[in-house]
Protein backbone atom coordinates (compact mmCIF):
# COMPACT_ATOMS: atom_id res chain seq x y z
CA UNK A 1 0.00 0.00 0.00
CA UNK A 2 1.65 3.41 -1.01
CA UNK A 3 0.42 6.08 1.06
CA UNK A 4 0.58 9.71 -0.53
CA UNK A 5 1.21 12.59 1.93
CA UNK A 6 0.16 15.62 -0.61
CA UNK A 7 -1.54 17.66 2.34
CA UNK A 8 1.63 19.70 4.31
CA UNK A 9 -0.73 19.15 7.48
CA UNK A 10 -0.61 15.69 7.58
CA UNK A 11 2.96 15.66 6.97
CA UNK A 12 3.21 17.93 9.92
CA UNK A 13 0.82 15.91 12.23
CA UNK A 14 2.88 12.71 11.54
CA UNK A 15 6.20 14.42 12.53
CA UNK A 16 4.67 15.47 15.46
CA UNK A 17 3.25 11.88 16.00
CA UNK A 18 6.60 9.91 15.90
CA UNK A 19 8.06 13.14 17.74
CA UNK A 20 5.59 12.40 20.36
CA UNK A 21 6.24 8.62 20.88
CA UNK A 22 9.77 8.63 20.33
CA UNK A 23 10.40 10.71 23.41
CA UNK A 24 9.37 8.23 26.13
CA UNK A 25 11.90 5.44 24.26
CA UNK A 26 14.75 7.96 24.09
CA UNK A 27 14.33 8.97 27.90
CA UNK A 28 14.16 4.91 28.60
CA UNK A 29 17.13 4.52 27.34
CA UNK A 30 18.82 7.12 28.71
CA UNK A 31 17.35 6.21 31.86
CA UNK A 32 18.89 2.38 31.54
CA UNK A 33 22.53 3.75 30.70
CA UNK A 34 22.43 6.14 33.51
CA UNK A 35 21.82 3.11 35.74
CA UNK A 36 24.37 0.77 33.79
CA UNK A 37 26.88 3.43 34.61
CA UNK A 38 25.74 4.24 38.05
CA UNK A 39 26.31 0.46 39.07
CA UNK A 40 29.64 -0.12 37.15
CA UNK A 41 30.95 3.24 38.40
CA UNK A 42 29.82 2.37 41.98
CA UNK A 43 30.95 -1.11 41.90
CA UNK A 44 34.28 -0.12 40.54
CA UNK A 45 34.80 2.81 43.02
CA UNK A 46 34.50 0.31 45.76
CA UNK A 47 36.94 -2.40 44.48
CA UNK A 48 39.69 0.74 44.10
CA UNK A 49 39.07 2.32 47.63
CA UNK A 50 40.84 0.28 49.74
CA UNK A 51 38.48 0.14 52.99
CA UNK A 52 40.94 -1.07 55.14
CA UNK A 53 43.29 1.45 54.62
CA UNK A 54 41.24 4.22 55.50
CA UNK A 55 39.66 2.18 58.26
CA UNK A 56 43.77 1.61 59.69
CA UNK A 57 44.98 4.84 59.12
CA UNK A 58 42.15 7.37 60.53
CA UNK A 59 41.81 4.47 63.64
CA UNK A 60 45.52 5.07 64.47
CA UNK A 61 45.23 8.78 64.06
CA UNK A 62 42.49 8.57 66.56
CA UNK A 63 43.85 6.05 69.01
CA UNK A 64 46.91 8.16 69.41
CA UNK A 65 45.52 12.00 69.16
CA UNK A 66 41.59 11.15 69.96
CA UNK A 67 39.50 13.42 67.84
CA UNK A 68 41.16 16.22 67.05
CA UNK A 69 43.43 13.98 64.71
CA UNK A 70 41.30 11.75 63.59
CA UNK A 71 39.31 14.15 62.08
CA UNK A 72 42.68 14.94 60.38
CA UNK A 73 41.83 11.22 58.92
CA UNK A 74 38.21 12.33 57.98
CA UNK A 75 39.27 15.57 56.26
CA UNK A 76 42.00 13.21 53.88
CA UNK A 77 39.24 11.18 52.92
CA UNK A 78 36.94 14.06 52.03
CA UNK A 79 39.67 15.91 49.75
CA UNK A 80 41.57 12.76 48.53
CA UNK A 81 40.70 11.41 44.98
CA UNK A 82 41.95 8.90 43.20
CA UNK A 83 43.27 8.86 39.58
CA UNK A 84 40.47 9.20 36.53
CA UNK A 85 39.96 5.59 35.32
CA UNK A 86 40.42 6.45 31.84
CA UNK A 87 40.78 2.76 30.77
CA UNK A 88 37.16 2.20 31.82
CA UNK A 89 35.93 5.51 29.74
CA UNK A 90 37.29 4.03 26.19
CA UNK A 91 34.71 3.60 23.51
CA UNK A 92 31.86 4.72 26.22
CA UNK A 93 29.69 7.54 25.28
CA UNK A 94 29.46 10.92 26.13
CA UNK A 95 26.07 10.33 28.28
CA UNK A 96 28.11 7.58 30.00
CA UNK A 97 30.76 9.18 30.64
CA UNK A 98 29.24 11.85 32.72
CA UNK A 99 26.54 9.65 34.30
CA UNK A 100 30.41 7.25 35.08
CA UNK A 101 32.22 9.57 36.68
CA UNK A 102 29.54 11.63 38.84
CA UNK A 103 28.45 8.23 40.56
CA UNK A 104 32.13 7.04 40.47
CA UNK A 105 33.88 10.29 42.35
CA UNK A 106 30.44 10.21 44.72
CA UNK A 107 30.99 6.78 45.80
CA UNK A 108 34.69 7.23 46.06
CA UNK A 109 34.19 10.47 48.40
CA UNK A 110 31.31 7.74 50.09
CA UNK A 111 33.41 5.00 50.79
CA UNK A 112 36.30 6.94 51.86
CA UNK A 113 34.04 9.44 54.52
CA UNK A 114 32.54 5.59 55.61
CA UNK A 115 35.40 3.96 56.41
CA UNK A 116 37.26 6.96 57.92
CA UNK A 117 34.64 7.69 60.32
CA UNK A 118 34.12 4.20 61.54
CA UNK A 119 38.35 4.40 61.69
CA UNK A 120 37.95 7.24 63.85
CA UNK A 121 35.29 6.65 65.90
CA UNK A 122 37.39 3.06 66.95
CA UNK A 123 39.82 4.95 67.69
CA UNK A 124 38.19 7.57 70.01
CA UNK A 125 36.98 4.70 71.91
CA UNK A 126 40.59 3.29 72.18
CA UNK A 127 41.88 6.79 73.06
CA UNK A 128 39.39 7.03 75.62
CA UNK A 129 39.60 4.09 77.52
CA UNK A 130 43.38 4.36 77.43
CA UNK A 131 43.10 7.90 78.96
CA UNK A 132 40.44 7.35 81.64
CA UNK A 133 41.94 5.92 83.55
CA UNK A 134 44.91 8.15 83.71
CA UNK A 135 43.12 11.35 83.68
CA UNK A 136 40.44 10.00 86.47
CA UNK A 137 44.18 9.68 89.10
CA UNK A 138 45.16 12.76 88.58
CA UNK B 1 41.82 -4.82 50.35
CA UNK B 2 41.85 -3.38 47.68
CA UNK B 3 43.65 -5.47 44.21
CA UNK B 4 43.23 -2.85 41.96
CA UNK B 5 44.98 -0.24 44.15
CA UNK B 6 47.81 -2.75 44.62
CA UNK B 7 48.16 -3.23 40.70
CA UNK B 8 47.72 0.38 39.95
CA UNK B 9 50.78 1.31 42.82
CA UNK B 10 53.18 -1.45 41.24
CA UNK B 11 52.02 -0.12 37.93
CA UNK B 12 52.66 3.71 38.77
CA UNK B 13 56.52 2.84 40.06
CA UNK B 14 57.23 0.50 37.46
CA UNK B 15 56.33 3.28 34.59
CA UNK B 16 58.24 6.04 35.92
CA UNK B 17 61.00 3.30 35.82
CA UNK B 18 60.46 2.50 32.65
CA UNK B 19 59.89 5.82 30.90
CA UNK B 20 63.04 6.70 31.44
CA UNK B 21 64.50 3.74 30.62
CA UNK B 22 62.69 3.09 27.65
CA UNK B 23 65.02 3.63 24.30
CA UNK B 24 61.12 4.57 22.37
CA UNK B 25 60.26 8.11 21.22
CA UNK B 26 57.02 7.18 19.67
CA UNK B 27 55.32 3.91 19.42
CA UNK B 28 51.74 3.31 17.23
CA UNK B 29 49.47 0.29 17.26
CA UNK B 30 46.42 -0.35 16.41
CA UNK B 31 44.75 -2.26 18.56
CA UNK B 32 41.47 -4.50 19.36
CA UNK B 33 40.31 -4.80 22.97
CA UNK B 34 37.72 -7.36 24.15
CA UNK B 35 36.70 -6.74 28.03
CA UNK B 36 34.02 -9.78 29.88
CA UNK B 37 33.04 -8.64 32.77
CA UNK B 38 29.59 -10.28 34.65
CA UNK B 39 29.16 -12.08 31.84
CA UNK B 40 28.98 -9.20 29.03
CA UNK B 41 32.24 -9.31 26.16
CA UNK B 42 32.59 -5.26 25.21
CA UNK B 43 34.90 -4.93 22.00
CA UNK B 44 36.53 -1.60 21.27
CA UNK B 45 38.77 -0.79 18.40
CA UNK B 46 41.22 1.68 17.49
CA UNK B 47 44.56 3.69 17.21
CA UNK B 48 46.98 4.31 20.29
CA UNK B 49 49.85 6.81 20.00
CA UNK B 50 52.33 7.63 22.19
CA UNK B 51 55.09 10.32 22.98
CA UNK B 52 57.45 8.91 25.20
CA UNK B 53 59.28 12.18 26.35
CA UNK B 54 55.85 13.86 26.74
CA UNK B 55 54.30 11.32 28.31
CA UNK B 56 51.51 11.85 25.91
CA UNK B 57 49.16 9.29 24.97
CA UNK B 58 46.04 9.99 22.43
CA UNK B 59 44.19 6.71 21.70
CA UNK B 60 41.54 7.13 18.60
CA UNK B 61 38.90 5.29 19.23
CA UNK B 62 36.47 3.51 16.07
CA UNK B 63 34.49 0.92 17.47
CA UNK B 64 31.53 0.96 19.04
CA UNK B 65 32.03 4.48 18.40
CA UNK B 66 34.01 7.47 17.60
CA UNK B 67 36.61 9.05 20.33
CA UNK B 68 39.58 10.40 20.38
CA UNK B 69 41.13 10.18 24.50
CA UNK B 70 44.28 12.19 25.40
CA UNK B 71 46.12 11.53 28.17
CA UNK B 72 48.76 13.84 29.93
CA UNK B 73 50.42 14.15 32.70
CA UNK B 74 47.17 15.09 35.41
CA UNK B 75 44.72 16.07 31.99
CA UNK B 76 42.67 13.41 30.17
CA UNK B 77 40.64 14.50 27.34
CA UNK B 78 37.91 13.29 25.72
CA UNK B 79 36.46 14.46 22.29
CA UNK B 80 33.30 12.85 20.30
CA UNK B 81 34.03 13.92 16.95
CA UNK B 82 30.42 12.83 15.56
CA UNK B 83 28.58 14.46 19.09
CA UNK B 84 30.82 17.55 19.07
CA UNK B 85 31.80 16.99 22.73
CA UNK B 86 34.02 17.35 25.09
CA UNK B 87 35.26 16.46 28.27
CA UNK B 88 38.22 17.90 30.42
CA UNK B 89 39.13 15.88 33.55
CA UNK B 90 41.83 17.69 35.67
CA UNK B 91 43.09 15.82 38.15
CA UNK B 92 45.01 16.21 41.21
CA UNK B 93 47.55 13.29 40.14
CA UNK B 94 48.99 12.12 36.75
CA UNK B 95 46.32 10.05 35.01
CA UNK B 96 47.18 6.49 34.07
CA UNK B 97 47.96 5.80 30.44
CA UNK B 98 46.01 3.84 28.85
CA UNK B 99 47.41 0.81 27.25
CA UNK B 100 50.66 1.85 27.74
CA UNK B 101 51.95 0.20 30.69
CA UNK B 102 51.80 -3.10 30.08
CA UNK B 103 53.54 -2.63 26.83
CA UNK B 104 56.11 -0.46 27.94
CA UNK B 105 56.35 -3.08 30.88
CA UNK B 106 57.27 -5.91 28.89
CA UNK B 107 60.36 -4.54 26.56
CA UNK B 108 62.29 -3.77 30.31
CA UNK B 109 64.87 -6.63 31.68
CA UNK B 110 63.63 -7.20 34.95
CA UNK B 111 60.73 -5.32 34.49
CA UNK B 112 62.83 -2.93 36.46
CA UNK B 113 61.40 -4.36 40.21
CA UNK B 114 65.05 -3.74 41.24
CA UNK B 115 65.19 -0.22 41.15
CA UNK B 116 61.70 0.57 43.19
CA UNK B 117 63.15 -2.01 45.84
CA UNK B 118 62.08 -5.54 44.86
CA UNK B 119 64.53 -8.17 46.16
CA UNK B 120 64.71 -11.48 43.74
CA UNK B 121 63.83 -14.13 46.32
CA UNK B 122 64.41 -17.89 44.22
CA UNK B 123 63.99 -18.74 40.20
CA UNK B 124 62.84 -22.46 39.31
CA UNK B 125 62.57 -23.70 35.48
CA UNK B 126 58.90 -25.48 34.32
CA UNK B 127 57.83 -25.96 31.13
CA UNK B 128 60.51 -24.05 29.61
CA UNK B 129 59.84 -21.00 31.21
CA UNK B 130 61.96 -19.59 33.32
CA UNK B 131 60.09 -18.03 36.18
CA UNK B 132 61.80 -15.05 38.78
CA UNK B 133 59.92 -14.75 42.14
CA UNK B 134 60.43 -10.83 43.71
CA UNK B 135 59.43 -10.22 46.89
CA UNK B 136 58.15 -6.39 47.65
CA UNK B 137 60.03 -3.56 49.57
CA UNK B 138 58.92 -3.56 53.41
CA UNK B 139 56.87 -0.60 52.63
CA UNK B 140 54.59 -2.55 50.01
CA UNK B 141 54.44 -5.61 51.65
CA UNK B 142 51.11 -4.77 53.28
CA UNK B 143 49.86 -4.31 49.88
CA UNK B 144 51.40 -6.46 47.68
CA UNK B 145 52.84 -10.48 47.83
CA UNK B 146 55.05 -11.96 45.56
CA UNK B 147 55.15 -11.07 42.10
CA UNK B 148 56.43 -13.99 39.61
CA UNK B 149 57.78 -12.73 36.00
CA UNK B 150 57.62 -15.77 33.47
CA UNK B 151 60.65 -15.48 30.61
CA UNK B 152 60.94 -17.96 27.67
CA UNK B 153 63.86 -17.01 25.07
CA UNK B 154 64.80 -13.91 26.66
CA UNK B 155 61.00 -12.40 26.21
CA UNK B 156 58.46 -11.55 29.04
CA UNK B 157 55.44 -14.29 28.55
CA UNK B 158 53.68 -13.76 31.64
CA UNK B 159 53.10 -12.02 34.89
CA UNK B 160 51.86 -13.22 38.15
CA UNK B 161 50.40 -10.63 41.13
CA UNK B 162 49.64 -11.92 44.41
CA UNK B 163 48.84 -10.63 47.42
CA UNK B 164 50.38 -10.42 51.13
CA UNK B 165 48.57 -13.93 51.72
CA UNK B 166 49.53 -15.98 48.50
CA UNK B 167 46.65 -15.25 46.20
CA UNK B 168 46.49 -14.41 42.89
CA UNK B 169 45.32 -10.59 42.29
CA UNK B 170 46.15 -10.70 38.52
CA UNK B 171 47.64 -12.57 35.65
CA UNK B 172 48.77 -11.59 32.62
CA UNK B 173 50.20 -13.23 29.87
CA UNK B 174 52.40 -11.84 26.93
CA UNK B 175 52.22 -13.81 23.53
CA UNK B 176 53.15 -13.38 19.81
CA UNK B 177 56.02 -11.26 20.30
CA UNK B 178 57.23 -9.10 17.55
CA UNK B 179 61.09 -7.44 17.15
CA UNK B 180 59.88 -3.50 16.71
CA UNK B 181 63.09 -1.59 16.15
CA UNK B 182 65.54 -2.76 18.96
CA UNK B 183 61.97 -3.73 21.27
CA UNK B 184 60.35 -7.20 21.86
CA UNK B 185 57.15 -6.16 21.45
CA UNK B 186 54.15 -8.75 22.62
CA UNK B 187 50.81 -8.84 20.15
CA UNK B 188 48.70 -9.91 22.36
CA UNK B 189 48.36 -9.70 26.07
CA UNK B 190 45.54 -11.21 27.91
CA UNK B 191 44.86 -10.12 31.57
CA UNK B 192 42.85 -11.52 34.47
CA UNK B 193 41.56 -9.74 37.62
CA UNK B 194 40.57 -12.41 40.52
CA UNK B 195 38.67 -12.25 43.54
CA UNK B 196 38.80 -13.28 47.20
CA UNK B 197 37.57 -17.11 45.91
CA UNK B 198 40.09 -17.03 43.57
CA UNK B 199 37.11 -16.60 40.82
CA UNK B 200 37.54 -14.24 37.91
CA UNK B 201 36.31 -10.64 38.08
CA UNK B 202 37.55 -9.43 34.58
CA UNK B 203 39.10 -10.64 31.90
CA UNK B 204 40.70 -8.61 28.97
CA UNK B 205 42.44 -9.77 25.74
CA UNK B 206 44.01 -6.99 23.96
CA UNK B 207 45.60 -7.72 20.20
CA UNK B 208 47.75 -5.22 19.00
CA UNK B 209 48.75 -4.67 15.09
CA UNK B 210 50.70 -3.04 12.45
CA UNK B 211 53.22 -1.53 15.27
CA UNK B 212 55.35 1.55 14.46
CA UNK B 213 58.31 2.76 16.62
CA UNK B 214 60.11 6.10 16.76
CA UNK B 215 58.49 6.55 13.12
CA UNK B 216 60.60 9.63 11.14
CA UNK B 217 56.78 11.04 10.63
CA UNK B 218 55.15 10.79 13.83
CA UNK B 219 51.86 10.63 13.53
CA UNK B 220 49.98 14.25 13.59
CA UNK B 221 47.39 13.14 16.09
CA UNK B 222 49.82 12.53 18.58
CA UNK B 223 49.38 16.37 18.44
CA UNK B 224 45.87 16.92 18.83
CA UNK B 225 43.83 19.15 20.64
CA UNK B 226 40.13 19.60 20.51
CA UNK B 227 38.63 22.48 18.08
CA UNK B 228 38.06 25.31 19.78
CA UNK B 229 34.69 25.45 18.10
CA UNK B 230 33.37 22.66 20.91
CA UNK B 231 32.26 23.00 24.14
CA UNK B 232 34.04 21.45 26.93
CA UNK B 233 32.87 20.58 29.77
CA UNK B 234 35.22 20.44 32.80
CA UNK B 235 35.42 18.36 35.34
CA UNK B 236 37.81 18.77 38.15
CA UNK B 237 38.72 15.54 39.57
Amino acid sequence: MKIKFKNPFKIFALFIAVLMFSMPFVSLCQQGLHVEAMVAAERDAETDTSQLLWIGGTFVLAAVGGCLLGSVGLLGAYIYDPPVPSHRLLGKSPEYVMFYTQAYKEKVENVQLRSSLLGCLGGTVVAVIRWTPYYSQN
Amino acid sequence: MSKKFSITFLLIFLIVHALHAAPLKTLSLNFTRELTENNTTEHTAGALNYHVKTARVVVEVTEPLKQIMVVEDNILEIYYPVEQQAFRFISQRRVPLPFVESIIQSTQAEYGLTTIGFSLDKHEIANNVLYFYWTPPEKAKDKLGTVILGMRDDRLVSTEVKNPKGGTIARSQYLNHRKVGINLIPMTVTSSTYGLKSEILQHERIVYSNPQVNAETPNPILNFTIPESVKVKVVKW
